[in-house]
């Protein structure tokens, strides 16, 4: 299992998912967009590290988050 | 060309593993510090040099332990190659009291005085005039040393900068120049702030002997950094080593980077330096060398981030001491 974590832009401290661009249960490329990011220093995608099933979504879209918070299991080999 | 005239003043089979050596090591440090400034655990903001390593590595190569380097926001790179060790350094980026600095100076102002790292400096183009000025202590204290002063293409645009290379000029002072052209000013393309195609014609009024080379090429970098090294202890003058580079990364860690397209970061790629410097070492029957090498710089780095993770903050009691308050 490989954890995604909100993503750290700048000198951002907090950041919010704008958007999810893939549902749980979907399978993902390393790389693949998977959401769509905000935060005060800048807008960003996130990546997939690596391969994998998208076990679970944690974020909701649009609440605001400390950088480093789990938003996403991805269910790897 | 044969491969052996391309390698010319480094021909040296120790010294191309030692460029090799210089880069790995930074690549990969910058690479712990991405993944883990990524993931929200080091504090501040970082401006990473990936891609740029051949330059720091073929300049360090050149130096003396009593030269001195004065780098840039992006400097991490600078000091590690000069001797600064990974693991205090490592933890000095992720704020904490083992590091370089006792955790106080963070990325941006990360220093390791000891291997002749004056300091990295937040403020694009400042970093020149204090250059300047350790140039001439070493100058009034009759040694022999030289400075290296690091900037990149927007250092060009600020005033103080041309105070630091007026003052290198007209005191004909022993500092060798490293610009590191990696195309943008942050955000603003070099074609849109600079002027000129080159840093060199930019800075031809001040009469300094330079040289312009592929910054994807250590090798390239470190033989035109040992003339212009050898040329500056002999004639006590400065001069100036252009080095036309990329970074990999965004200007900070977290950049969107909309500013440049996928193509051009992907031309920049197939240049990279350290698989085309690890060509050359199996062609000179050194892969098993190299293979040794990035075993132990893997092994360097990940004990550097876990010495980091482990280490405490600064004391808060402690806040005022050794700053200048």
């Amino acid at each position: 299992m490989t954890e995604l974590r909100m993503p750290k832009a700048g000198s951002a401290t907090t950041a919010t998912v704008t958007s999810w661009l893939v549902e749980e249960g979907d399978s993902v490329d390393a790389g693949q967009v998977v959401a769509e990011i905000e935060s005060e220093k800048a807008t960003l995608e996130l990546e997939a590290p690596v391969g994998g099933r998208v076990q679970r979504l944690l974020a909701e879209p649009g609440v605001e988050l400390p950088v480093g918070t789990v938003i996403a299991e991805l269910e790897t080999a | 060309m044969t491969a052996k005239e391309e390698v010319g003043a480094v021909s040296d089979e120790s010294k191309l593993l030692r460029l090799y050596e210089l880069m790995l090591r930074v690549r990969w440090f910058e690479e712990r510090v991405a993944a883990d400034f990524r993931d929200g655990r080091i504090p501040g903001i970082a401006h990473l040099s990936i891609g740029q390593e051949a330059v720091a590595a073929g300049v360090s190569a050149n130096l003396r332990p009593d030269d001195y380097v004065a780098t840039t926001h992006r400097g991490h790179g600078h000091l590690l190659a000069k001797g600064a060790p990974a693991d205090a350094l490592m933890a000095e980026i992720w704020g904490r009291a083992t590091g370089v600095c006792g955790g106080k100076g963070g990325s941006m102002h990360i220093a390791h005085v000891a291997s002749g790292g004056l300091g990295a400096n937040s403020i694009v183009g400042a970093g020149q005039p204090f250059a300047a000025g350790v140039a001439m202590a070493i100058r009034q204290r009759g040694q022999d040393r030289l400075v290296a002063s690091y900037f990149g293409d927007g250092a060009i645009t600020s005033g103080a900068f041309h105070e630091g290379l007026t003052m290198a000029r007209v005191f004909s002072l022993p500092l060798l120049y490293v610009a590191e052209n990696n195309g943008y000013s942050e955000t603003t393309g070099a074609r849109f702030h600079l002027g000129t195609a080159t840093i060199g014609e930019r800075l031809a009024g001040y009469g300094m002997r330079s040289e312009e080379v592929d910054g994807m090429d250590a090798v390239a970098v470190s033989e035109a950094a040992a003339d212009l090294c050898a040329y500056i202890r002999a004639e006590q003058a400065p001069a100036l080593l252009e080095c036309r580079t990329y970074r990999y990364h965004g200007h900070f860690e977290g950049d969107p980077m909309l500013y440049r397209t996928d193509a051009e970061l992907a031309q920049w790629r197939e240049r990279d330096p350290i698989p085309r410097l690890r060509q050359q070492l199996d062609a000179a029957g050194l892969g098993a060398d190299a293979d040794t090498m990035e075993r132990a710089v893997a092994a360097e780095m990940d004990a550097a981030a876990a010495f980091a993770a482990q280490s405490p903050f600064p004391d808060p009691a402690q806040t005022l001491e050794g700053v200048l308050v």
